[in-house]
C-alpha cells in the first residue's frame, strides 16, 4: 500500500487573491447586465425620407427631452421606406403607444416663422408625441415628415372641413375666433370623388367647445379691399393669413347641437355668404318639401334660400326633373327640393315635421304659395320666396308616398321685369347721342371763332376807357360840390317847413279845405243838371263837329301842300346855330352861375326865415280862407246858373258853330302860303339873328346879368329889404282879408249875373246869325277867351313861382 | 516531467541556485542566509525560498485583468461633444479614426500601447506562468521576456494618460467637450491588474523547474 502525503486539498491551497477576478468579473458582468438593461426598448420608425436622420447620432426628443437614439438606419424591404431603429429609454417607453406620432425635425422658414433653429447646428432629431398614459405597447410607427396636426397628449377637436377651392388654404393657416389663433389647417385633400377639397383642422382646448351645429366657417385669406361712403379700405386678418390664407369661424346661434364624429363643417368663400346661409342647422332640422316649377329655374342652385317676407326660413337643397305622365302625354316638370327651418317660420322648438306639415297644409289652404324671385334687382341669381295671395286658385298641400310634401307654385313675375330693364336700355341705346356731340362740337367751334375776333378782344379796352371817362366826370369838382349844395337846400327847406308848422299854417290850411268842400257840395248840386248839358254836347258833337272837322281837314291838306321843306331847313340850320352857340364858353359858364345864384338864394331864403316871414303867410293864410268861405257860400248860387248856362247851350252854341262853321271856310279860303312864307322869312330872320354876333354875346351878357343879379341879391339881403318884405306880407295880408270882405258880396254879385246872363239870352235870342251883334260877340268872345288863356298863364305863373307874388314879378 | 528534465540538464550548463546550495536569499536586501531562517537578520524581512502561492496570484491577478479588458474595448473610451455632435469611440474605433484621418503613427503608438502591448503581457505572462507550472526548465531568454514584460507594462498606461488629461483640459461645454468612458477605468484596471500579476510573477521559479521535482 502506497502512503502518501496526503494531498492538499486544492480549495486548501487556493489564495485568497482568487478574489481580484472574481470581482472584477462580477463588476464587468454587472456593468454589461446594466448597460443592457439600460440600452432601452428599440422602436421602429419608418419614414418617407430619412434626410438628415445619422445612426448613432440623431436623437428621439418628447417635448425637446432626448428620451432615445437612432441607432440604425436602413430601408425596407422594398426600398419604399427609411426604417428607422431608435433606442428608446425604458421609462419613457411604456407610454409609447398606438397613439404616438414620430416626425423628423428640420429647420424651417415659413410664413408662420422660422422654427427648428437648434437642428441647424445640433442636426436633425426625431421628435415624438404621445399622450401621458400608458397604454399597449407597440414598436412599429409610422413618422410624417411634417409635425401631426393633432399631437397625441393636446387637447383640442379635430374636425373636418368641406370647400370648393382650396386655393387659399395651406398646411398651418391659422384657424381664427374673432381674431385669435385657435387652431390650424392640415394639408388640403381632395375627397374621394375628386368634387371637394377636405381640410381637416384642429381646434385647441378650450376654443374646441365652441364647436356646434351653429358654427360657420369661412376663409379670411388674402385681403380685402372695399370702396363705401366711408372711404377706401383694406382689411386683412394678419400676415399669417394673408401669405398662408386662414379660416375664420363664429357661432350664429347660442344653442347650436354638438357636432358628431365624422361631422364635415363647410368652409365658405366669405363671411358674408356663411352668415348668410345661417339657416341649415343640421340637415336633420330641415323639413323637407318640393316644390314643382313651371317655369325656368336658370340662376337657382342648391344652397339659395328660401324666404317668406325676406326672412331666410330654408334653403334649396336639391333641383331635379321628372318626367310626370298627363292627360297630353309625359311632361318634364322641374322639382326643387327644399328643406324649412320650422323653428324659422316661427314654430316652436322641437316642433315635429308632422307638426310642420301640419302648419303648412293649413298656409297653403290660406294662400300660401311658392315662386321664383331675384336674389336682387341686378342679379339674375334666384331664389324661391313663400307668399301668401288671396287671389290665387285654391290648392293644397300634396303630399304624396315616399316622398315629402309637395307645395303649389305660382308663376313669377321675373320676366316682366327683364323685359321693362331690356326696354329701357333699348331706348338708352336709340338716344342720338353721336348728333347731339356734333352739334356741341360745332357750338363750341362758332364760339371758340367768336372769341378769337379780333372786334371782341378790342371790347374790354374800350370799356376800360369809357370807365375811366365816367371816373373822370364823376370825379370833377363841379359834379361833387352838387350834392353838397342839394344837402344843404334841402335842410333849409325842412327848417322853413318846420317853421311853417309852427306858424299854424296847417290849422288855416286844413279850415280852407273845409270850407272847399262845402264849395264843392254846391257844385255837386250843380253838376246834377250836368247830364242834360253832356247830352246836348253830345249831339252837338254828333251833328255838327264833323263837317268843322272836314273843314279843318281840307286846311291841312292846304298846308300840307306848302313849302315845308325849306321852312325845315331853316329850322335845322337855327338848330345848329342854337347849337353852336350852346357849346359856346359862356352857356358853359351858366351852371356855374347859376349854382352861385341858387347859393345867394339859400342866403336870402334863410334870412326870410329869420324875420318871420313864415307867419305872415300864416295869417294870409288864414285870410284866404276866410275868402274860400265866402265862395263857398257864393257856389250855392250856380246851380241856377248853370241852368241858364245849359239853355244857353241848348238853343245858341249850335248857332254859333255853324257861324264858327263859315268862319272855318273863310279861313280856309286865306292866303296860308303866303302865311308860311313869310313864317319862313321870319324864321330865316331870327335865324339871321341868333347867327349875328350880338346875339353870340348874349350868353355873356347873360353870364353878367346873372352875376349881377347875385350882387342885387347880396344887396338886398344887406340893405334891410326882409324887413320890408314883412311889411308888404302884412300888406298882403289885409289885402286878403279884403278881398275876404268883398267876397262876401258875391252871392249879390252872381245874383245880378245870373240876370244878366237871362238877360243876355233874351239878347241873343233877339239877334239872328250874321248881323254886326254876332260878330262883336264873336270878337268878344275870342278876348274873352284871350282873356282867360291869360289869366290862366297868370295862374300858372303864379303856381310855378308864388314868389313872384311877393317881389311882385 | 522528468526524461525532459534529464534531457536539459545534461544539454545545459548546471547552474548552482541559492536553493541548491542550501541557502535563502533576502529579496529585498539580496542578504543570503542559512536555509530554515525565517527572518532576514539584516532587514527583517521575511524569508522565504521560493513563493509558493506565486503561480496563484499570477492567475489570479491574470485573470482579472482579462476580464476589465474586455469593456475596455467594448465600451466607449472617449465621449467627444462637438457642437452638439457627440460621438463615443472605443479603443479601437478611435485608432481606425485615428488611422481615417491619416495620423497613421499616432495610430500606431495608441494601438501598439492600447491593444499589443496588453495583449502580449497576457500571452507572455501566461506561457511563463504555464512554464513553472508545467516544471519545464527555464531558459535566460524566458527570464528576458519577464524582464520586457515587467518594464514595457507601465507604458499602456500612456492611453489612460491621454483620457485623463484631454477630459481635464478639453471642457468647453457646447463648442467641444471630452469625458471619459466606462472603458477608460476598465483599461487602467486591465493595465494595474496585469502589472500586478507580472509582478506576483517569482521569476526565480523559472529556473527552478529543472529541479522541480528534487524540490
Amino acid at each position: 500500500m502506497k502512503v502518501s502525503p496526503r494531498r492538499r486539498s486544492f480549495w486548501r491551497n487556493l489564495s485568497f487573491v482568487w478574489l481580484v477576478p472574481i470581482i472584477a468579473l462580477g463588476v464587468s458582468l454587472g456593468i454589461a447586465w446594466q448597460s443592457f438593461a439600460d440600452r432601452g426598448t428599440l422602436i421602429e420608425i419608418s419614414f418617407g425620407n430619412a434626410s438628415g436622420v445619422i445612426a448613432g447620432e440623431t436623437t428621439l426628443r418628447y417635448r425637446d427631452v432626448v428620451v432615445g437614439q437612432v441607432e440604425e438606419v436602413r430601408f425596407s424591404s422594398d426600398l419604399g421606406r427609411v426604417l428607422v431603429y431608435v433606442r428608446v429609454d425604458n421609462d419613457v417607453a411604456p407610454f409609447i403607444d398606438e397613439s404616438a406620432a414620430f416626425w423628423v425635425v428640420r429647420p424651417e422658414v415659413s410664413a408662420r416663422g422660422i422654427s427648428g433653429l437648434s437642428t441647424v447646428l445640433s442636426g436633425v432629431y426625431i421628435e415624438g408625441a404621445w399622450d401621458n398614459e400608458q397604454g399597449i405597447e407597440a414598436y412599429e410607427f409610422e413618422g410624417t415628415d411634417t409635425p401631426p396636426l393633432v399631437q397625441p397628449g393636446r387637447p383640442g377637436k379635430r374636425i373636418t372641413l368641406a370647400t370648393d377651392d382650396g386655393t387659399t388654404i395651406s398646411n398651418g393657416s391659422p384657424v381664427l375666433f374673432r381674431g385669435v389663433e385657435v387652431g390650424q389647417l392640415e394639408t388640403p385633400r381632395l375627397s374621394a370623388d375628386g368634387r371637394t377639397v377636405l381640410v381637416d383642422a384642429f381646434i385647441e382646448a378650450p376654443h374646441d367647445r365652441r364647436l356646434t351645429q351653429a358654427t360657420r366657417f369661412w376663409d379670411t385669406s388674402g385681403f380685402e379691399l372695399s370702396f363705401g361712403a366711408s372711404g377706401f379700405s383694406v382689411d386683412f386678418d394678419s400676415l399669417a393669413s394673408l401669405l398662408t390664407g386662414g379660416i375664420a369661424f363664429d357661432n350664429l346661434y347660442d344653442d347650436g347641437e354638438d357636432i358628431s364624429p365624422g361631422y364635415v363643417f363647410t368652409l365658405y368663400p366669405d363671411e358674408t355668404e356663411a352668415r348668410r346661409n345661417r339657416l341649415v342647422r343640421g340637415p336633420a332640422q330641415g323639413v323637407p318639401f318640393t316644390i314643382a316649377f313651371d317655369e325656368s329655374v336658370s340662376g337657382l342652385e342648391a344652397g339659395d334660400d328660401v324666404t317668406y317676407q325676406g326672412l331666410d326660413v330654408g334653403v334649396v337643397t336639391e333641383l331635379r326633373s321628372r318626367v310626370v305622365d298627363t292627360d297630353f302625354g309625359p311632361e318634364l316638370s322641374l322639382i326643387v327640393s327644399v328643406a324649412i327651418d320650422p323653428q324659422r317660420m316661427g314654430l316652436p322648438a322641437g316642433a315635429t315635421p308632422e307638426e310642420t306639415v301640419e302648419f303648412f297644409r293649413f298656409a297653403v289652404s290660406t294662400g300660401m304659395r311658392a315662386r321664383l324671385a331675384t336674389q336682387s334687382l341686378l342679379s339674375s341669381d334666384l331664389r324661391v320666396e313663400l307668399v301668401v295671395l288671396d287671389d290665387v286658385p285654391s290648392a293644397q298641400l300634396q303630399e304624396m308616398e315616399g316622398e315629402p310634401p309637395r307645395l303649389p307654385s305660382i308663376e313669377s313675375n321675373l320676366s316682366d321685369f327683364t323685359a321693362t330693364a331690356e326696354g329701357v336700355l333699348e331706348r338708352i341705346n336709340a338716344l342720338p347721342i353721336e348728333e347731339v356731340m356734333q352739334q356741341a362740337i360745332s357750338l363750341m367751334d362758332a364760339v371758340e371763332t367768336l372769341a378769337r375776333s379780333e372786334d371782341l378782344q378790342r371790347v374790354p379796352g374800350s370799356a376800360v376807357a369809357l370807365i375811366d371817362d365816367a371816373r373822370a366826370l364823376v370825379g370833377s369838382e363841379a359834379l361833387q360840390a352838387i350834392p353838397a349844395q342839394i344837402e344843404a337846400a334841402v335842410a333849409d327847406l325842412q327848417s322853413i317847413v318846420a317853421d311853417v308848422r309852427a306858424g299854424g299854417a296847417v290849422e288855416s290850411l286844413t279850415s280852407a279845405l273845409a270850407s272847399l268842400d262845402e264849395a264843392m257840395v254846391g257844385i255837386s248840386a250843380a253838376a246834377q243838371d250836368a247830364p242834360e248839358l253832356t247830352r246836348n254836347l253830345a249831339r252837338l258833337t254828333e251833328e255838327e263837329i264833323p263837317a268843322v272837322l272836314s273843314e279843318l281837314q281840307s286846311v291841312a291838306q292846304t298846308a300840307q301842300e306848302l313849302d315845308l321843306e325849306a321852312l325845315v331847313a331853316s329850322a335845322t340850320q337855327t338848330l345848329n346855330r342854337v347849337d353852336a352857340l350852346i357849346a359856346g364858353e359862356a352857356v358853359q359858364a351858366i351852371p356855374q352861375a347859376v349854382t352861385e345864384a341858387i347859393a345867394d338864394v339859400r342866403q336870402v331864403v334863410a334870412d326870410l326865415r329869420e324875420e318871420g316871414a313864415v307867419s305872415a303867410l300864416g295869417s294870409s293864410l288864414r285870410n284866404l280862407d276866410r275868402a274860400m268861405a265866402d265862395i263857398s257860400v257864393a257856389s250855392q248860387d250856380a246851380p241856377a246858373l248853370t241852368a241858364n248856362l245849359r239853355q244857353i247851350t241848348e238853343t245858341e252854341i249850335p248857332a254859333l258853330l255853324r257861324d264858327l262853321d263859315e268862319v272855318a271856310q273863310t279861313a280856309k279860303d286865306l292866303e296860308l302860303q303866303a302865311l308860311v312864307d313869310s313864317a319862313t322869312g321870319t324864321l330865316a330872320r331870327v335865324d339871321a339873328l341868333i347867327g349875328s354876333d350880338d346875339t353870340m354875346d348874349l350868353p355873356g351878357t347873360l353870364n353878367d346879368a346873372l352875376t349881377e343879379m347875385r350882387l342885387a341879391l347880396a344887396e338886398l339881403r344887406e340893405g334891410g329889404v326882409v324887413e320890408n318884405l314883412n311889411a308888404t306880407l302884412q300888406s298882403a295880408s289885409d289885402a286878403a282879408s279884403s278881398v275876404a270882405t268883398s267876397v262876401e258880396d258875391l252871392p249879390d254879385l252872381t245874383a245880378r249875373l245870373e240876370r244878366l246872363v237871362a238877360e243876355t239870352e233874351t239878347v241873343i235870342s233877339s239877334y239872328g246869325a250874321r248881323s254886326d251883334f254876332n260878330e262883336q260877340t264873336l270878337s268878344a268872345l275870342r278876348e274873352v277867351k284871350a282873356a282867360a288863356r291869360s289869366i290862366s298863364e297868370l295862374a300858372r305863373a303864379i303856381e310855378r313861382s308864388p314868389n313872384s307874388l311877393i317881389f311882385g314879378r | 516531467m522528468s526524461g525532459d528534465g534529464m534531457a536539459n540538464a545534461e544539454r545545459a550548463q548546471p547552474v548552482l541556485t541559492a536553493r541548491a546550495a542550501g541557502l535563502v536569499g533576502c529579496s529585498q536586501c539580496g542578504h543570503v542566509h542559512p536555509r530554515g531562517t525565517e527572518e532576514c537578520s539584516v532587514c527583517g524581512a521575511h524569508l522565504q525560498s521560493r513563493d509558493k502561492t506565486s503561480l496563484q496570484r499570477v492567475w489570479a491577478w491574470l485573470f482579472a485583468g482579462m476580464v476589465v479588458y474586455i469593456p475596455a474595448n467594448v465600451y466607449p473610451m472617449l465621449r467627444t461633444s462637438t457642437l452638439g455632435h457627440t460621438t463615443e469611440s472605443t479603443i479601437v474605433g478611435g485608432v481606425f479614426d485615428l488611422a481615417d484621418h491619416g495620423a497613421y503613427g499616432i495610430a500606431l503608438i495608441v494601438f501598439v500601447a492600447s491593444v499589443v502591448i496588453p495583449v502580449s503581457k497576457f500571452i507572455a505572462i501566461a506561457y511563463l506562468a504555464i512554464r513553472v507550472q508545467r516544471g519545464l526548465p527555464g531558459t535566460p531568454a524566458h527570464f528576458h521576456l519577464y524582464e520586457v514584460v515587467e518594464f514595457i507594462g507601465r507604458w499602456s498606461m500612456i492611453d489612460v494618460f491621454v483620457v485623463a488629461i484631454l477630459s481635464a483640459l478639453v471642457q468647453l461645454d457646447f463648442v467641444a467637450s471630452i469625458n471619459p468612458g466606462i472603458a477608460a477605468v476598465s483599461f487602467a484596471l486591465s493595465v494595474a491588474f496585469t502589472m500586478i500579476s507580472a509582478n506576483s510573477f517569482d521569476p526565480k521559479l523559472i529556473w527552478d523547474s529543472r529541479e522541480g521535482a528534487e524540490a
